[in-house]
């Protein structure tokens, strides 16, 4: 296997960055000594680098370790709650171990497609980081290639005895545990309470023909009714498909089942209808809560990572949230699980061993980690804890106990991404009428079929 | 100037710089070395910085993609660096692929009605800014506002403006009573290759505009007078004379708009990324679809260089179609 050179290319880029390392230690060096004759000061800016590995390698055996960690959750900011509580922690972990110095990456790429290929090719250069966070359907593509250690391959870990069972399945690959779930999310339905009563809804619907009836009332004029995301793509339509589907008993590895079929006809049925708008399928979830937030839907399928900006930004907006709507009454929800991983790469024994203490820190408060990143903790005993107490995440963690893995079935898991896409292309094809909700599953089952073998 | 002075003029100019170079020729090398090698020097230094950025930047890219197209260039393959060698299956899995052929047949509608519209407009809109009116220099100015705004900002307009529900376009015609029901613009397969279209014509007529109207001012007024002292009238005058001689002109408008349609990758993203069901994706996007949703980059690749054999047929055909224009040129 090529995956089998990486050390090897890690190896040389080590002896290019030690080479490099010593060339800028004399740059510095230098830089050191103007700094010291001009202002007569040697701790600040960057001269000093040079300085703080020696003060720091008399008590620290080899030197302060730096370890680089990668996230998509951007630059921190004031709407930016995820980005602030990581800069936060790494920067506190650095400071309570002297000998460790964290390098948050997570400020370079973000959105799906370019963190994917930024991670890939910083694989194929030996450069991968120390600590790695990952959407939790590319996790098993990661430890399919060898990319990942196992993580109890490194030490202890007594925090996975407390973790959802679910959870820890869909991070297990081949029987080994190769990421981390600290957090976890899905998606329900929020509604605008202000809209229901006008339009005279009471009760909240439970089944498929009370929430078309309720969602049909709700539109009209620039009123949209129910509003989802129909585009193909990961964590997009095949992820809001998800819990229609499955909780009227389908599964993804048999897309064109008449349970799958009847629930792509039931929404297509409500785009027909004009009880969702049939700009869906231009949708990824972005815009849906976006109409929700502007008060133009009175029904909105989208995850609970909205909740907190919901709360804080939108204090006029009255809003509830209800579990997914079946087909018929008393059928159990099934909602996929969503949420990041965080897993530790090949990269050597060293690093290696200071990443994974790092993510043991990482998941001693899962509580406030998970607060951080707006999702709820993988730890179902902290439920009972504010926020996860309030009313708005009940019908959420409801769904989380029956939940999915989107893995779930699927021999090698390593394909979800393509089937995930394959079902998506089929939900467009429907929800746009190129094709029956039938032909457009069929065609997909197809599709699926070689992925599944 | 004729052309031989010009090329006398160019020939002292050039031997100058040598001579200059020459004249001083112990700072380069040690004088045993001699006057032929300090000139060889000078011209490599010379061509080196040019050869190193063609090298890295153009070269070794291209190279890099084309061999990529023969491999099965995937997720692994992405991590490791290399993939296995495929032959031309990438191009044959993505000939037969109904979504590379409805993208090549989009790119081909989607370049040919954009660069015609954007050029008649443009030309339009260049004849009327040529006449000297209160404003005519301001107008000027405004007029390059859409091409200097960023494509994803103009996509994210008129993502806005053709939305289905509550869009710009559905309000004013259901407000004048033109159409009864909201049309899906990004909806319908056609009417968003439609709306992309008009889109890219929107941001790509300054650009017509500003190069035609540079080169009507290079117009001679005496000739057009001279026309119509002979009685021709306005439409002719501007057929007869006024594109004649604009010749070069068009042909590099057209050209640039060619090769600028073919890779607009931008709006199609953000108007309607490649859907519904694909049936909007040009070739630009597609092939990025195939490389960085899919993680195919082997078909990806292969879609990006069918593309890439479009641009090379465009500059050959610019190629001949220049070499026409002068030896045309020299006969008059």
């Amino acid at each position: 296997m090529p995956i089998d050179k990486i050390p090897a290319a890690h190896g040389k880029r080590r002896a290019a960055s030690i080479l490099s390392a010593a060339a800028m230690l004399v740059v510095s060096g230098g830089l050191t000594t103007v700094g010291v004759s001009v202002a007569g000061q040697g701790v600040a800016s960057g001269a000093p680098v040079g300085t703080v590995v020696k003060a720091a390698g008399a008590s620290c055996p080899g030197g302060v370790l730096k370890l680089t960690e990668e996230d998509y959750y951007g630059a921190p900011s004031k709407t930016n709650p995820s980005a602030n509580g990581m800069k936060a922690f790494f920067g506190n972990y650095s400071k309570t171990h002297p000998c460790v110095q964290v390098v948050r990456q997570g400020e370079v790429v973000t959105g799906d497609a370019a963190y994917l290929t930024h991670i890939l090719s910083q694989f194929s250069s030996g450069s991968q980081p120390d600590l790695l966070m990952l959407d939790n359907p590319q996790l098993p593509q990661f430890a399919a290639d060898n990319l990942l250690v196992p993580l109890q391959s490194l030490g202890a870990l007594p925090v996975v005895k407390k973790i959802n069972p679910a959870n820890v399945e869909e991070t297990t690959y081949n029987g080994k545990l190769y990421a981390l779930p600290l957090d976890t999310n899905t998606i329900a339905i929020f509604y605008n309470k202000a809209l229901l009563a006008e339009n005279g809804i009471k009760t909240l619907p439970k089944t498929w023909s009370q929430f078309a009836a309720d969602a049909k009332k709700t539109a009209h004029g620039s009123d949209l009714g129910f509003v989802f995301s129909g585009q193909a793509g990961p964590g997009q339509a095949t992820w809001q498909f998800d819990p229609w589907a499955w909780s009227n008993g389908a599964s993804t590895t048999r897309p064109d089942s008449p349970a799958a079929v009847q629930a792509l006809s039931f929404l297509t049925g409500l785009v027909k209808d004009g009880a969702a708008p049939k700009s869906v399928v231009n949708w990824t979830q972005t815009q849906p809560i976006q109409e929700f937030e502007a008060g133009k839907a009175a029904f909105c399928e989208n995850g609970l990572w909205n909740i907190p900006t919901l709360e804080s930004a939108y204090p006029k907006l009255k809003w509830g949230v209800f579990e997914i709507p079946t087909r018929l009454a008393g059928q159990t929800v099934i909602a996929p699980f969503g949420g990041e991983v965080w897993s530790v790469p090949k990269t050597n024994a060293k690093e290696e061993k200071a990443a994974f203490q790092l993510l043991k820190a990482m998941s001693q408060n899962i509580n406030a980690f998970a607060r951080d990143v707006a999702g709820v903790p993988t730890e179902p005993s902290l439920w009972k804890a504010s926020p996860w107490n309030e009313s708005v995440y009940q019908p959420f963690l409801a769904e989380l106990q029956h939940g999915r893995s989107r893995q779930a079935g699927i021999t090698k898991p390593a394909n979800e991404p393509a089937i995930d896409l394959d079902i998506g292309n089929a939900i467009e094809a429907a929800l746009v009428g190129k094709q029956s909700p039938a032909a457009a599953l069929q065609a997909a089952q197809s599709q699926v079929a070689p992925l599944l073998k | 100037m004729t052309a031989t002075t010009t090329q006398q003029a160019l020939g002292e100019r050039a031997g100058g710089v040598a001579e200059r170079l020459s004249a001083r020729p112990r700072r380069f090398l040690p004088p045993r070395l001699g006057r032929r090698y300090e000139r060889r020097f000078a011209l490599v230094a010379f061509l080196v910085p040019s050869l190193v950025y063609v090298g890295l930047f153009v070269a070794y890219p291209l190279y890099r993609d084309i061999v990529i197209s023969f491999q099965n260039y995937g997720f692994s393959a992405l991590a490791a660096g290399h993939g296995p060698f495929v032959g031309l299956a990438n191009y044959r899995q993505m000939l037969n692929d109904g979504t590379t052929i409805r993208a090549i047949a989009n790119t081909v509608v989607f370049t040919l009605a954009s660069v015609a519209a954007q050029f008649v407009i443009g030309f339009a809109m260049a004849v009327y800014l040529n006449r000297q009116f209160a404003g005519s220099a301001f107008l000027r100015r405004i007029i390059l506002v859409p091409w200097v705004m960023p494509l994803v900002v103009t996509g994210t307009i008129f993502s806005l403006i053709f939305a289905s529900t509550n869009g710009l376009a559905n309000e004013v015609l259901h407000g004048i009573g033109l159409v009864h029901k909201p049309i899906g613009w990004l909806t319908s397969g056609d009417l968003a290759v439609l709306s992309i279209v008009v889109t890219n014509v929107w941001a790509g007529i300054p650009f017509n505009a500003i190069l035609l109207f540079s080169g009507l001012q290079d117009v001679p007024p005496e000739q057009l007078e001279a026309a119509s002292v002979d009685g021709a009238s306005p439409w002719q005058r501007f057929t007869r004379v006024t594109v004649p001689m604009m010749r070069p002109v068009i042909m590099i408008v057209l050209m640039l708009g060619v090769v600028y349609t073919l890779k607009v990758f931008d709006i199609v993203i953000v108007l309607t990324n490649g859907g519904p069901a694909n049936e909007s994706q040009l070739m630009s996007s597609w092939a990025y679809t195939q490389a960085f949703s899919d993680f195919q980059l082997g078909t990806g690749t292969a879609v990006a260089n069918i593309l890439l054999v479009f641009s090379l047929l465009c500059g050959v055909v610019y190629v001949l179609l220049s070499r026409g224009d002068n030896t045309g040129r020299a006969r008059r």
